[in-house]
């Protein structure tokens, strides 16, 4: 679709800008007619995915209806039935107050110590742990991967390109030797508790992981004949970088980044959990499954629910990313099937002349 | 009446796959006598790789479907083998080399470690501690060959005394079946085997490699060897020398072959009967002299007609219209009709006569799948 | 006389073999691999030279040198009276308007990402700036010559056979109206039926429009029907150049009679033939002082293995150039010499009916 748009000199820019948008329609129709056939044929992905379009909506609508409806109507509805922090009247029962509440009708997920409703809780939790893992992730895929674009193409060794590229992997690999969540531990420890240094702590240990990707996946497609091929029909070296390279590595940095949110989230949680991260009142998963481990057994509601959208969350993420790749690309479904058929490769006789 | 070495009654294979279902075989009846060679010959796709591996039941079940048929080898029903029978059957009943040596040889062990395995099996069967094969198969018979060479290389027993048999379970000796591992390297014409020991299959040449797969194959004396495309992957001169190598070994040791080929050359070469396959359908099958030069199906004689002869100055090559059908969506009929110049209405309505279980023909002659075949001479 | 159209003068492309840091450090000299080691010869305006050899004769290499997708080591290319040994970038690319490759691989030189216009378009967008509409228009024109319907255009790669993808980067190549192509194992990896209609394909576009083409190959079949002349290669030298009927038929450098001999016909008439040459095809980092073949050439005396014999012109009903000390000697041996027929094996019951 990016190449509609770019080389158009002649025409005029309304009749590219509608063929652009017929090509590009043409595009989603037939990406969305296969995420039909592959959703239909994968009840896995079919699960992942729906959970997290609900997961997405829920957390689109939690930021989003308040200042809108504030703006339209003049107050501020929240999707929460209660507000999150505020301390609800404790029922009294015989003579001592008990706050803590099971999960109820009034109270889907009950009550904490504090008589804060879990539910409302959950649910305001779900866009900052939503958009930490898309940050975190996102933001080591735009990095990570730049650097490892530059370092796999231009890696050609006693150039400037291949001290370059050396440079970058060895800085790599420093950061990889630590175990990422170690060292974002100790990184947090040192910045102090918080959202932002512990998302800055994750961040430092995450991009390196792509780096390794992505270098991996350009080494793979550089070599391949088609590559050579647009060389010897005189394709300028940054056109294949754009055009072949990127392309063809897309997809299973796609892939890898949606599986990648949730273990994004899960290392944030866990920090979370820890005690260091986010400070002990903001309304966060793991924060909330920490608070109250200790209360497991008496009062599960307000340690299992919060674990539980943790489990759910990274599971229909890791779901998701595994079927992307089919609905991505068809023809790799195909590639699998293949292979389990013995046949004899007249191409491979081709695989003769070397020299 | 002398027992056939295989016998293929109407096999048919299929493969399941999320696309649809490809019929890789369809009522495939064939039949070898025993000490002959058996080529089959065909383009990409029309199934005689399926047919190989399956005789041995090598394909893996999903996705692959036998749907029906019978396989017997030497009498026994081979589809109907529990599995853990399978092993007993091959190696020293039905042996099986494939197209591309270095994906057949593990690239972790050295020459030596690759064939010590065969030796070790075939001492350990000696022993009788290890049921060789089943029962009711008798080893082939090697002596039968024309020359002793070979056939004493791979007949003679390796432990001849108790005490040599006691030794082979007692050692961990790398090196005590080093006699016995060069002599299989000689058997193959490797010369100067002492150098090749220790290299890594990377390490060698294709036709190398080749050789060291054909001495692995012969080592446990097979009734039946499936040679799939075996030289296939090499370069012209050293396919040549692979190709004379096998020639001679054959003379020797007389064994049964199955040879599949896409090059006519080479089946022409090796093969003393030829079957010819299309779409997963044996159309044609007779001595190799008489199918080549008189051809009974319209296929083969396109085929024939297509390999290049001429200059360009004597005008296009012969070339057939159309291309190879899909597997899951086969033309009505005979599966050929839409690219035959013989083709007449009953063509896209009736499959065209099937081969008998063709024994080798010797006995019955030349046949091929198609109602006119008669008129196939007189094509141009 | 026309004048050539692709000139090679003295080629040479060597392969530094890759050191260990060890060696690199104690500045062991570098091992390279001669894949091509000093050849010459020249592609005429329409016609076509075909490139036969085995592996490691480093016939792919000298395309792909040709066709400057590697950088010569020493030596001189000239196009259409250019010289473009050395160039690069942009002058580089511009001169892929007149050569072009055909890659062996049809399955792995089209990206399987891209549509068909896109691909076959591809050579004429790095050429020019040119709309995305016209460049439809021009694929589509040049789909129909390559045997193709003119709606592929928005299929890919993976929707076609084998011949179908061949036929794709064939159409690529020709889209920019190239002076010649460079064909790398067109047929290799194609069925013999398959064959029969890409080499037609070959021959017909070569005499509408002119194109002369290297063909490589080691698939002598193809090569005597689409060839005008042929040049055989040996471990990165020519051991013999001429006409097509001429070397196929009357073959004098004992390489190229092996060579045929090995062939496989399908004439069961040839068979119970033991093939005569021994020996493997070395690499070739350490040459020798005298001829390559020397090792496992039937025909070789003292001299062979002390001096290496030049390419030389030898007498004859047409020119031909041989390189091997003993060329008028041997000349006259047929390659079935090379074959010893089998004496005392039973001849198969030759189903006579």
């Amino acid at each position: 679709m990016k190449s509609a748009g770019v080389r158009v000199a002649r025409t005029s820019t309304v009749g590219s800008a509608v063929a652009t948008i017929r090509y590009g329609l043409h595009r989603a129709r037939s990406t969305s007619l296969n995420l039909i056939k592959v959703l239909r044929a994968n009840p896995l992905t079919l699960i992942g995915f729906i959970v997290v379009l609900f997961i997405s909506v829920t957390a689109f609508l939690v930021v989003v209806v308040p200042p809108v409806s504030q703006a339209l109507l003049g107050r501020a509805i929240s999707i929460a039935p209660y507000d999150p922090n505020a301390l609800l009247p404790c029922p009294v029962v015989g003579n001592s107050t008990v706050c803590a509440q099971p999960p109820s009708a009034e109270h889907f997920f009950g009550t904490d110590r504090s008589g804060r409703d879990v539910f409302s809780r959950v649910l305001v939790a779900l866009p900052l742990d939503l958009a930490i893992g898309f940050s975190v992730a996102g933001f080591s895929l735009l990095f990570g991967g730049g650097l490892g674009l530059i370092g796999g193409f231009w890696d050609k060794p006693w150039t400037i390109g291949g001290v370059v590229s050396l440079t970058i992997m060895r800085i790599t690999d420093v950061f990889l030797a630590f175990p990422s969540l170690v060292l974002a531990l100790a990184i947090a420890a040192t910045l102090g508790r918080g959202t932002i240094p512990c998302v800055l702590a994750i961040l430092l240990t995450w991009w390196p992981y792509y780096v390794r990707l992505t270098r991996g996946e350009v080494l793979a497609v550089k070599h391949q004949p088609y590559v050579v091929a647009s060389r010897s029909a005189g394709v300028s070296e940054g056109r294949i970088l754009f055009r072949h390279v990127l392309r063809n590595i897309l997809e299973p940095l796609v892939v890898y980044f949606t599986m990648d949110v949730g273990t994004v989230l899960v290392v944030f949680s866990t920090i979370s959990f820890i005690g260091i991260g986010v400070p002990p009142e903001v309304p966060e998963w793991g924060n909330m499954v920490s608070a109250y481990g200790d209360y497991l057994l008496l009062f599960p509601w307000m340690v299992v629910f919060p674990g539980l959208a943790i489990f759910v969350t990274v599971l229909a993420f890791s779901l998701l990313g595994d079927g992307l790749r089919d609905i991505l690309d068809p023809r790799s479904r195909r590639a699998l099937t293949q292979a389990a058929i013995p046949a004899t490769s007249v191409a491979s006789s081709a695989v003769r002349s070397e020299a | 009446m002398v027992d056939s070495v295989l016998r293929i009654e109407n096999l048919s294979v299929d493969y399941e796959v999320g696309a649809g279902t490809f019929h890789a075989l369809r009522d495939v009846s064939l039949e070898m006598t025993p000490g002959r060679v058996a080529g089959i010959v065909g383009e990409t796709g029309c199934g005689k790789s399926t047919l190989a591996h399956a005789i041995p039941r090598l394909l893996r079940e999903p996705p692959a479907r036998v749907r029906r048929g019978k396989v017997w080898f030497r009498g026994i029903d081979v589809l109907a083998l529990p599995r853990w029978k399978l092993p007993l059957v091959r190696g020293t009943g039905i042996s099986m080399i494939f197209q591309e040596p270095i994906n057949s040889l593990n690239p972790a062990y050295r020459i030596y470690d690759q064939l010590v395995e065969a030796v070790r099996i075939r001492k350990m069967r000696e022993t009788g501690k290890t049921p060789g094969v089943l029962p009711s198969l008798e080893p082939h018979d090697y002596s039968t060959g024309a020359s002793p060479k070979a056939s004493e290389a791979l007949t003679r027993p390796l432990l001849p005394s108790p005490a040599d048999r006691k030794r082979l379970h007692l050692t961990r000796d790398r090196d005590a079946h080093r006699a016995d591992v060069l002599e299989y390297l000689r058997l193959v014409r490797i010369n100067d085997p002492e150098t090749i020991l220790d290299l890594y299959p990377h390490e060698l040449s294709g036709g190398m490699r080749q050789r060291i797969m054909i001495a692995m194959a012969l080592s446990e004396k097979p009734s039946l060897l499936i040679a799939d495309e075996p030289t296939s992957a090499l370069d012209v001169t050293i396919q040549a020398q692979v190709l004379t190598l096998m020639k001679e070994l054959m003379e020797e040791v007389r064994t049964s072959i199955l040879f599949i080929s896409h090059d006519l050359g080479v089946i022409a070469e090796m093969a003393d009967d030829v079957g010819v396959m299309y779409a997963g359908h044996l159309v044609e099958f007779g001595p190799v002299a008489e199918v080549y030069s008189r051809p009974r199906h319209p296929y083969t004689k396109a085929l024939l007609r297509s390999v290049p002869r001429q200059y360009k100055d004597d005008g296009p090559l012969p070339s057939l219209p159309g291309s190879v059908p899909n597997l899951s969506h086969l033309p009505s009929g005979c599966t050929f009709h839409p690219r035959c110049p013989l083709a007449r209405p009953i063509c896209a309505k009736e499959p065209g006569p099937s081969l008998e279980a063709a024994k080798g023909a010797v006995t019955s002659g030349h046949q091929a799948a198609c109602f006119f075949s008669d008129e196939v001479a007189s094509l141009p | 006389m026309m004048d050539a159209l692709l000139e090679v003068r003295d080629l040479y492309k060597h392969f530094p073999v890759t050191q260990s840091f060890l060696e690199a450090v104690k500045r062991e000299s570098r091992e390279v691999i001669h894949a091509v080691d000093g050849v010459s010869f020249e592609v005429r305006p329409g016609e076509t030279l075909g490139l036969i050899g085995e592996s490691g004769s480093g016939k792919t290499t000298l395309g792909w040198t040709v066709a400057r997708l590697h950088a010569p080591t020493r030596g001189s290319i000239r196009l259409a009276g250019k010289d473009i040994t050395r160039l690069q970038g942009k002058d580089l690319r511009a001169i892929r308007r007149q050569i072009q490759v055909v890659f062996q691989d049809p399955v792995g030189s089209l990206d399987p990402r891209l549509r068909v216009w896109q691909i076959v378009g591809e050579p004429a967008r790095a050429q020019e700036a040119i709309s995305k509409a016209e460049l439809r228009a021009r694929v589509a024109e040049i789909l129909p010559t390559v045997g193709l319907p003119k709606d592929a255009l928005d299929q890919y790669p993976h929707e076609f056979s084998g011949g179908g993808r061949q036929r794709l980067s064939l159409a690529r190549a020709l889209i920019v109206h190239p002076k010649i192509i460079v064909l790398d194992e067109p047929t290799s990896a194609l069925d013999v039926a398959v064959q029969a209609q890409v080499l037609n394909r070959l021959v017909t576009l070569q005499r509408e429009l002119g194109l002369a083409y290297l063909m490589i190959t080691h698939n002598v079949a193809a090569v005597r029907f689409v060839a005008d002349r042929v040049a055989v290669m040996y471990l990165g030298k020519l051991a013999e150049v001429g006409n097509v009927r001429d070397v196929l038929e009357r073959p004098v450098h004992p390489y190229t009679k092996a060579l045929l001999a090995a062939l496989p016909t399908p004439d069961p008439a040839r068979r119970r033939v033991r093939y005569r040459l021994t020996g493997e095809i070395p690499t070739l980092i350490h040459p020798p002082p005298g001829c390559r073949f020397a090792a496992r050439c039937p025909f070789v005396i003292p001299r062979c293995i002390a001096e290496e014999p030049p390419l030389r012109l030898i007498p004859g009903p047409s020119d031909r150039l041989v390189a091997c000390h003993r060329a008028e000697e041997i000349g006259g041996v047929k390659p079935e010499e090379l074959i010893a027929a089998d004496a005392g094996a039973a001849p198969a019951a030759s189903g006579s009916t």
